[in-house]
């Protein structure tokens, strides 16, 4: 899956230790051509030493069967709670505001904003922006 | 002809897995094994916790394959799951400690290297001696050959970040293999 690949040797120490000539993108091809002086045929090397043991298509379908089965079961468990724990702050709800109205607001309002803040919060408009998806 | 036919084997491929063909997907996973691999030992440069990322790649993407777009290839985007879990990872102070040591890990791949009776360059040594953040852009841009938008989306850091990384980064393996 390499998209660039050039393979000559490390010419010699003086070529290493030149600095970058040109700016920009003959820059960047200059630090490429540098990479494969340095490291790139070693690592090639290396990458066609190393034969990882693959699985079989079997395991790995019986991998994806189990995987989906887990997901299944933790979205389950997640909406049983879900259903319980709202279950709870309904009742209480319900209970506060046949005790105490005005408490009851206050709550309702210190819960809004907090939602609010939450929701505005860079932190979570960054998260998982994408991060899945290509 | 034959490259076109593979193209759109592999794009039929895609498109069952996407849909939740669990052998489709399988299929896929098989193909991408070896490169998925070979990708986490060279940015770990650590055999077992190559291993452990693979297997944790490959149980993201089996969670998460009903996102994945058909934008790029499927190598690519395990790549990308592979990048990212490393990445968090390592920023996990604990788990950080807990693969500390490095040295250790890299003597096991040595070992392994003088096992098969290849020689282990210093180059490699070199490598494995950087900081995780400077030698995982090295490998994508130079070794894998991503563009800097992809790396930098990757690693959740600007492209002028990236850029730096890797002029630094050459910089010192410059210096390191010409002592």
């Amino acid at each position: 899956m390499r998209r660039k690949n050039h393979h000559d040797g490390p010419k010699n120490k003086r070529d290493m230790e030149t600095e970058s000539p040109i700016e920009g993108s003959s820059s960047e091809e200059w630090e490429a051509e540098q990479f494969e002086q340095l490291v790139g045929r070693h690592l090639k090397q290396w990458d066609d030493s190393v034969t990882p043991e693959i699985p079989s298509i079997q395991s790995l379908e019986q991998l994806a069967g189990d995987q989906r089965d887990r997901l299944r079961g933790r979205l389950w468990r997640d909406l049983l709670l879900f259903w319980v724990v709202s279950g709870m702050i309904l009742s209480g709800l319900v209970l506060l505001v046949q005790r105490d109205l005005k408490l009851f607001i206050i709550v309702q309002v210190v819960v809004l904003m907090a939602a609010c803040l939450f929701v505005v919060s860079p932190v979570v408009r960054r998260e998982g922006r994408g991060k899945w998806t290509n | 002809m034959v490259t076109t036919e593979r193209r759109m084997d592999d794009e039929t491929t895609m498109k069952q897995a996407v849909r939740g063909d669990d052998r489709a997907l399988a299929i896929l996973l098989r193909d991408n094994y070896s490169l998925l691999y070979r990708y986490m030992l060279k940015v770990t440069m650590n055999k077992a916790m190559a291993e452990d990322l693979v297997q944790e790649t490959m149980l993201k993407a089996i969670e998460r394959i009903g996102t994945f777009q058909l934008r790029s290839k499927f190598s690519t985007w395990l790549i990308s799951i592979g990048t990212r879990l490393y990445m968090d990872e390592m920023r996990k102070k604990e788990r950080e400690r807990r693969w500390r040591n490095a040295e250790q890990a890299m003597q096991s791949i040595r070992f392994d290297a003088a096992m098969r009776q290849d020689e282990w360059p210093e180059a490699l040594d070199a490598l494995g001696e950087m900081p995780y953040e400077i030698r995982v852009p090295i490998l994508l841009k130079y070794y894998y050959g991503y563009a800097y938008e992809e790396i930098a989306k990757w690693l959740d850091i600007p492209i002028g970040t990236v850029k730096s990384r890797l002029h630094n980064g050459l910089k010192h393996l410059r210096k390191e293999l010409s002592q």
